[in-house]
């Protein structure tokens, strides 16, 4: 079965990429990665970056399995693991999150009211690392239908 | 290379017109169906941009203009085919056939990752007099601030429903707006 990234590009008779993908594969490139851990979507970023094992300067961890739905809480516990134990010092890692995909155990009703600042937030408050660039589409108005509603990024720099 | 957005859909063939009849509507389960039709009021009903092709209820149909090209599209008797920001012509249809119920099930084309807010203000844009409007959807593909709210709580803002992983808001002339 085609992801619905697969799906969207086969109609395509020319060569096309994906906003948030270019964008990725851009910063790679300007910033001369060659080789990266990958969690997620591992098949389609492995065309434009070596995927490793062992420990690495830059991560990119994709949250979108529409199957499965995530707690940001136990997200994070991973991502600082990531970090920690993955992640060289001065390293990068790069997080999409699909926040549709979010059930929390527990709500915070002290958070922004905005969903995305809340995100922002919660993970400035929670990784373990500096937050570099925040990438939150915020101009998302509903009034053409998305394949998927674009991911929310981040840059967090150990 | 050509840089696109999640929106972005190439020139409407049969290939993409087909993958899109499927990917603009969500599937929806009997739960919500049945609790749908416990609350339609006696009367006539429209069933507006929802994949009308998998309903088999007795009901006026609005779809998407470009599925009329769809040569495998499933069409009703009273199945029209017009744009969604068209609303004065369905309006002008609903008022005309006194329609009673106007639903919204399950429509990617309509919902689309909107807020709940803009949601309701949607909906409310094709209320007629004398009828009432219920809308559908997963609560998976609403926007609402999840690390802050859960669905229940959503529900009760919003005077709403929570049933089986769907939100079901319902609106009539005299209660459009968000309650207080």
């Amino acid at each position: 079965m085609m992801s619905w990234r697969e799906q969207q590009l086969s109609w395509f008779h020319e060569p096309v990429m994906i906003q948030q993908d270019h964008d990725l594969v851009e910063y790679m490139k300007s910033n001369n990665i060659t080789q990266a851990r990958i969690h997620g979507d591992v098949e389609f970023f492995s065309k434009h970056v070596t995927p490793v094992e062992h420990s690495s300067d830059f991560s990119i961890w994709i949250e979108n399995d529409t199957t499965q739905l995530f707690d940001f809480a136990l997200l994070v516990d991973r991502l600082n693991h990531e970090i920690q134990h993955n992640l060289l010092t001065n390293g990068v890692l790069y997080l999409a999150v699909n926040k549709f995909l979010c059930e929390p155990k527990q709500y915070d009703i002290a958070l922004p009211e905005d969903y995305n600042d809340a995100i922002k937030q919660y993970l400035e408050t929670t990784i373990q690392a500096s937050l570099v660039t925040a990438l939150l589409p915020k101009h998302i108005e509903g009034n053409k239908f998305n394949w998927v509603h674009p991911l929310t990024r981040f840059y967090f720099k150990k | 290379m050509k840089i696109i957005q999640t929106n972005n859909v190439p020139q409407l063939d049969d290939t993409v017109l087909k993958a899109l009849s499927t990917a603009c509507v969500y599937p929806m389960s009997d739960v919500v169906m049945s609790r749908v039709i416990d609350c339609l009021i006696p009367g006539a009903t429209a069933i507006l941009f929802s994949g009308g092709w998998r309903f088999n209820l007795d009901a006026i149909y609005f779809e998407e203009k470009k599925f009329k090209a769809l040569p495998s599209i499933k069409t009703h008797d009273k199945m029209y085919f017009v744009t969604t920001d068209n609303i004065d012509l369905v309006t002008t249809v609903l008022k005309k056939t006194s329609v009673k119920n106007i639903l919204f099930l399950h429509s990617a084309e309509f919902c689309n990752y909107r807020c709940v807010s803009t949601l309701i203000d949607c909906m409310n844009d094709y209320l007629i007099p004398g009828a009432q409007a219920i809308l559908t959807v997963p609560t998976i593909r609403t926007d609402f601030n999840r690390l802050k709210y859960s669905c229940k709580d959503i529900a009760q803002k919003y005077s709403a429903e929570y049933v089986d992983h769907a939100f079901i808001f319902k609106r009539n002339q005299t209660q459009q707006g968000e309650p207080a």
